[in-house]
Order: structure tokens, then sequence, then C-alpha cells
């Protein structure tokens, strides 16, 4: 056994280091956002201003439930941008296979939550744009058009603390609200 | 931020107050008019209303539309200082930085209406003119965010007023907080700092243009020198949204047509653009409309309860009211709610009732306030249906409220802010200015009145359709407008569109040429010459597709290019290089002229 385990440990190292790598050589989604109201004018307007996007991906039960929804937000977006709509166990699948479009590929979510399934379902991602949360029962308004519960508070900041740069911002040329300030500024 | 009613009545009190001294302060105005374009405390007092007024809500919904936007700004800024002319002039030079400026959702970039109202005030009582007036009014502009965010904080707290109305079952107080409560605030907010900036700072700048003016007189040229750079930034802009999807070569078309036929009426470039467009989309439209995919949703039959004039009512308010307590916690929920006091009176008798439908709409909602009324005819079906009996709770009116609203905001904002509002404006800009826009002294009033009748016709017109379109057919009235590809061969047209007026929007309003000139051996030669030899204008359309570069693709920020344009504009001006007189006598200039 002892001399197996030799022999297995530098081709573990490798395979590791070979995933590291692949990993890292994955590119970022063009953005993974955050907003309750999915696809509006911030989105589908000042946002592809801002970057090339070419589909953007939605996931989320409801919604995928909802064939009038799909249809809905699918007319909404202009001709040259597809529209994906997937449940969020659909949304791992597709996403964690999805190696290729990553740049110009947009991942719309309605709450922390599903941000979270996504992350812990394997969908890497290393930035998270909070870009709109209304205000509803349990949430407090904490940075202009975002209001937020504890308990997302509490997923946004397990988020953070495996890697994911979040930032509160509506759209780009804004100046953004790091989680991390956020959470300061709550405890002082 | 929690305020007491004792606090919230004596505020309210004291901005009426100011409300009232600067009316009373406004209206002696006609008599005291100075011939000349001088900033006296009344003018000032009106140009600070003239701001309020573009941001409060009682043009049916024509503020944030018309009065806000620059070239209005300038033509009322000229019409209370005696200049009117030479107002829509300067309002119009100053509308090309502003004409792909989309305010969505809560997001404010800039603020056309402050770099309108006092740009125009500062660029005429400092003899700027339309020449020169962007240099000032183009970083007036970024001040305007400032007061943005204390406003929405400000109207949440009105937003939790409301809310206690709505607890009491108090409908009347409901609506009131929504257009009464939120105006003496913003009113102080808005006039005040503008009229206090326009009467101290017009001096001020008047002054300062004059010691420029006598000491380092280049200065001045630089500022002109960047006025017409500066509109390459707008053009910029624009093109950032219209340079996509195959339809890019049109602002070269519109460019070179306009450079060939010199000045050219916008209207006549407008027809030919819009040949262009029916033309393009014919040829590239499929015509594979999408399989109708709709599990076509039945078409309601109203219950009676409710009459049209009901539905009117309804309109009338979210058409006057939508944004008038916009804020950060619930956006546009209190004037939604509002809106839906009549249906409430109307339709339900207990106070239960009434108490559970005013907190019912008093929530969070945002959608583009023209086209997005469909949602509101639609939960104005579901609340009828409700009162008729119905099984609908409040969880199916919820979802039908909060998910349309962004995608209604998506279509709207495309179709109203990236598309009617642009194109419109970019034609009114050009009648104003009578085709030679960046070097008319004086506007003709057309332009700016197209404008007015041509978005209050859209505003209304769009806005009631799709508001009883909703009602009539509930929410199967989104899919019925959205399908068939229609809205995406408009899309298409209006890009085509879009595309061709700023090319011929470019060669009008971007001014860079270069007085360089030499003498070799007796024969004269001017680089402007040879840059004109190969095609007219040739910098102008260098400069936007520059700028075009460092924004679309080097992703650099506006507010930089704009402080790199003037920095630019002012030491290209520095008379260092060698250049000829009117007589052909060799002086020093700058680098751009």
């Amino acid at each position: 056994m002892p001399s197996d385990t030799q022999s297995t440990i530098p081709d573990e190292h490798a395979a590791l280091s070979a995933l590291t790598k692949e990993v890292s050589a994955i590119k970022d989604f063009g953005l993974v956002r955050i907003d309750d109201r999915l696809i509006h004018g911030q989105v589908i307007i000042v946002w592809r201003r801002h970057r090339t996007f070419t589909r953007i991906v939605i996931v989320d039960d409801g919604v995928a439930a909802d064939p009038f929804m799909q249809e809905v937000l699918k007319m909404a977006a202009p001709p040259d941008l597809q529209v994906e709509v997937y449940s969020v166990a659909q949304g791992i699948a597709v996403l964690t296979q999805d190696r290729v479009d990553r740049e110009t590929t947009m991942v719309l979510v309605r709450s922390p939550q599903v941000a979270r399934q996504l992350f812990d379902g394997g969908v890497i991602y290393r930035a998270l744009n909070v870009g709109g949360l209304g205000l509803a029962p349990g949430r407090k308004n904490v940075f202009k058009s975002i209001s937020i519960s504890d308990d997302e508070i509490a997923i946004l900041k397990y988020l953070m603390e495996n890697g994911v740069d979040i930032a509160f911002y509506s759209v780009p040329g804004e100046k953004p609200k790091m989680l991390g300030d956020l959470i300061h500024r709550g405890n002082r | 931020m929690k305020i007491n009613r004792k606090q919230f009545g004596i505020a309210i009190g004291v901005s009426l107050g100011l409300m009232l001294v600067t009316f009373v302060v406004a209206r002696a105005a006609p008599a005291t008019q100075a011939p000349e374009a001088k900033v006296d405390l009344a003018t000032a007092a009106i140009i600070g209303i003239l701001y309020y007024f573009s941001w409060s809500p009682w043009f049916a919904n024509l503020g944030f539309t018309v009065l806000y936007r620059p070239l209005i700004a300038g033509t009322l800024v000229g019409l209370v200082m005696g200049r009117l002319g030479e107002g829509i002039a300067i309002g119009a030079n100053i509308n090309v930085l502003y004409l792909g400026w989309i305010a969505a959702g809560s997001s404010l970039p800039g603020d056309p209406g402050l770099a309108g109202y006092l740009g125009t005030a500062l660029a005429l009582s400092g003899g700027l003119g339309a020449q020169g007036a962007l240099a000032v009014a183009g970083p007036l502009g970024l001040l305007g965010s400032l007061t943005f965010s204390l406003r929405m904080s400000v109207c949440s707290a009105i937003a939790h007023r409301a809310d206690r109305y709505a607890e009491e079952g108090n409908i009347k107080g409901v609506a009131r907080s929504n257009y009464i409560y939120s105006q003496p605030f913003q009113f102080v907010l808005y006039a005040v700092p503008v009229a206090l900036a326009a009467y101290i700072g017009a001096p001020a700048v008047e002054g300062a243009l004059n010691w420029i003016g006598q000491n380092a007189g280049w200065v001045l040229g630089g500022l002109f020198i960047a006025s017409g750079m500066l509109a390459a930034l707008g053009i910029a802009l624009n093109l950032k949204f219209l340079f996509r999807g195959g339809v890019w070569p049109y602002f070269f078309i519109g460019f070179m047509v306009t450079s060939l036929a010199g000045s050219i009426n916008l209207l006549v470039m407008a027809i030919i653009g819009v040949s262009l467009a029916v033309i393009h989309v014919q040829f590239t439209d499929k015509g594979s409309a999408p399989p109708a995919p709709a599990p076509a949703l039945a078409a309601r039959t109203a219950s009676g309860l409710l009459t049209r004039r009901d539905v009117f009512r309804a309109w009338l308010r979210w058409l006057f009211f939508s944004h008038s307590t916009y804020n950060w916690e619930r956006q546009q929920g209190l004037g939604f709610a509002h809106a839906m006091t009549p249906i409430i009176e109307k339709l339900y008798k207990t106070k239960e009732d009434i108490r559970a439908g005013l907190k019912r709409h008093l929530v969070f909602f945002n959608t583009q306030p023209d086209i997005g009324g469909v949602v509101h005819g639609a939960v104005i079906a579901m609340e009828e249906e409700r009162a008729a009996g119905a099984d609908i709770n409040d969880d199916a009116i919820n979802s039908v409220k909060t998910g349309l609203m962004g995608p209604m905001a998506g279509i709207g904002d495309t179709i109203q802010q990236g598309m009617v509002i642009p194109i419109v404006y970019a034609i009114g800009m050009g009648l104003a200015t009578g085709g030679a826009i960046g070097t008319a002294t004086t506007g003709n009033i057309l332009g700016p009145l197209f404008v007015v009748v041509t978005v209050a016709a859209f505003t209304w017109g769009v806005g009631w359709l799709a508001w009883w379109q909703g009602y009539r057919q509930g929410r199967a009235a989104v899919t019925n407008i959205l399908q068939g590809g229609t809205l995406s061969r408009v899309i298409a047209g209006a890009g085509v569109l879009g595309n061709f007026i700023m090319g011929a929007l470019a060669v009008n309003f971007v001014k860079l040429t270069t007085p360089l000139a030499f003498t070799i051996g007796g024969t004269t030669i001017k680089i402007q010459d040879i840059l004109n030899s190969f095609m007219p204008n040739l910098l102008p359309l260098a400069l936007v597709l520059i700028i075009w570069w460092l924004l679309a693709r080097r992703n650099l920020s506006p507010t930089w290019i704009m402080a790199a344009v003037i920095l630019i504009g002012v030491l290209g001006a520095i008379p260092f290089l060698p250049g000829l007189d009117a007589e052909g006598k060799i002086i020093w200039v700058g680098l751009l002229e």
C-alpha cells in the first residue's frame, strides 16, 4: 500500500494542479447579478452598453414553471440577445458544463439564496453584482435601491468568505458598495 | 430616518413658506427684467423654480421628458432672460451631450436639467454664447446627482407616512402623501440651490470670463474648442448603444451625406433615415415571425364594476404623479398606490378591504411609466374581478406586478429613452438651429415646439393605450403587444434611423479644425486644406470614433473623457505654432481651432 500511495501522490498532485489550472483558466461570466426585477432597462440597455452580452441565463424556479413569464422575458429582450430560463437544478447543469460564451453570458437570479445554490452546485463565479432588491417584509433598505434581510446578508457573507467579490450597484459607472464595507458599517 | 408628526408638519410648513416667498419674488420678475442678459434675483428665482418644475409631477409626465432636457431648458431660460433665440441655440448645443443620456431604474448618470438651466443662464450672462456653452454646462451636469441621493432618501420617509395612512384606511391621506407632502421639500431642494447658484454664479462666471478675456484670451478660445469637441462625447455615448447589430454603416452614410450637402435640415435627414430604415427592415427581416407560441390567454370579460371613467381617473393619477415620491425604498410604490386610489374607493367599501387594498399597493414597484402602464391596467382588471368575487389573492396580484414590472421597464426604456427621446430631440435640435447647429447663434422656436408636441403625443397616447389594453385584456395584453415581431422590426428600424441621425448630428455639432499653416518658398500651405482634400470634416469624424473607442472598448468613464477633452481644448489653444492671419502673414496660433 505505501508504494501505491507513493505512486499516486504525484498523479493526484498533477491532477489537482491541472484542475486548479483549468478552474482559473475558465473565463468568468460577463456578469452574475442578483436583481428581483430580472430583465429591465438597467440590464438590457445600460449593462449592454458597457459590455457585450449575447445571452442572458435566468435561473429561477418560479419563472421556469411559468410559460407566460418565460415568454414575456424572452420578448422583452432585444432580438440579438438570447434569453434562456432554467430551474435551479437545470441551471447548475447548464452553467457548470458551459465553458464557451461565458464572457458574453449574463446570469440573472432573483435572490441571494439562488446565487448560493448555484455556487454550491459548482457554478464557479468570482464576482457577484447585487443590482436590485426591492423592499419586502424582513428586508431593510441598506444601499440605494437595495433592501436586504439579515438571512440574505448571511448568505452573501458565506459567498464572500468563499472568495466571491460582492458589490452592490445597479449600473456600471455608479460607485459600488462592497459587502465588506456594508457589514463593517452595520456593526458599528 | 424617523420623522415624527410634529417635525414633519414643521418641515412642510417651512418649505411651503419658502415656496410662497419664491413665487412672490418671481411674480415681480417681468417688471424688473433688465434688457441685457443679467441674472438678477427675480430671474435667478425663476430659473430655480423652472428647475424644480422639471423634476415636479405637475406637467403630466412632461417634466422629466421635456422640461428636464437642455433644449427646452435653454429655451425657457432664454425666454426669462430676454434672449430667446440665443437660449434655444445654447440649449440645443448642451443637449448634444445628453442625447444618449438614459436614467434606467434609479440610476442617474449626470443631470441634464442642471446643465440646461444653470448652464444656459451662466453661458448667457457670461457672453459665452452657443459655441462655448458646453464647456461650462458639461461639468455642471455632473453635480446634479448629489441632490438626487438626498431626495431619494427623504422620499422614503414620506412613504412611511403613507404606510400609516394606509393602516388607518385613509385613502385621501395616501394620495396626499404622494402628490402634496412630497413636493415642498423637493421644491426647496431643487429650486433654492439652483436659484442661488444662478444668482451668485452668474456674476462670478462673467467676471472670470472677462478677466480671462483680457489677460489670456486664448483660454477663451480654448473653451470654444472644448465645446465643439465635447459634442463628440455626446455623439459617442449614443454610438455606444447604437453601433451594433449590423446597422452601424448608417452612421457613416448619415455623416457623409450631411458632410457633402453642408448645412442640411435634420427633418430632411430624418425622412431619408426613415426611408433607409424601412428598406433595411424589409431586406433583413427573415419573415419568420416566431410561430405564435402563446397559449393564447383568453380575453377577459369585465364584470362591469368599473367604468372607463374609473380606469381613466386612475391613469391620470399615474400620468401625473408616478414619480412624485420616487425613493430608494419603494421607488414608484407610492405612485402606484396613488393611482389605485380611485379603484380602491370604488370597489371596496369596508374599512378592512380598503386598508388591505392600500397596503397591497404601497410595496416596491418600478417600471417605465408609459408602456409599463399595461401592468397597472392588468392589475386594475384583477382588482375588479376580485371585488366581483373571483378567487384572486394578494399573491396573484403581486406576482403579476413583480413579474411584469421588469420586462415592461426593459421594453419601455428601450423604446422611450433609447429611441423616441434621442431621435425626437435630434430632429428638434436640427429644426431649432436651421441645420447650422454648431454655428447658429440664435435658434428657431419651431424646434422646441416640435419636441413638446411629439413627446406629449407619445407619452399621453401610448401611455393611455397601454393602460387601457392592460385593463381590457388583462396580462394577455403584454404578449399581444409583444407578439408577431413588430416590436423587433421597429427596434431594428430605429437602430438604422438612430445611426443615420447621429452621423448627421456629428457633422453639425462637432467642431474641430486646425489653424496650422506655413509658407515654403512663397507657397502657403494650410494643414486644414490638406485634411479637407482627403475628406471634409475628417477631424470631427476621427474625434467621434476615438471617443467611441475609448468608451466602448477601453471602458473609460465619460467624466474622465470630459475632463480630458476640456483640457485638450484649452491646451490646444496655446498660441505657440505658426499660422496665418487674414492677410496671410505669419502669426502664432494654437494646434486647434
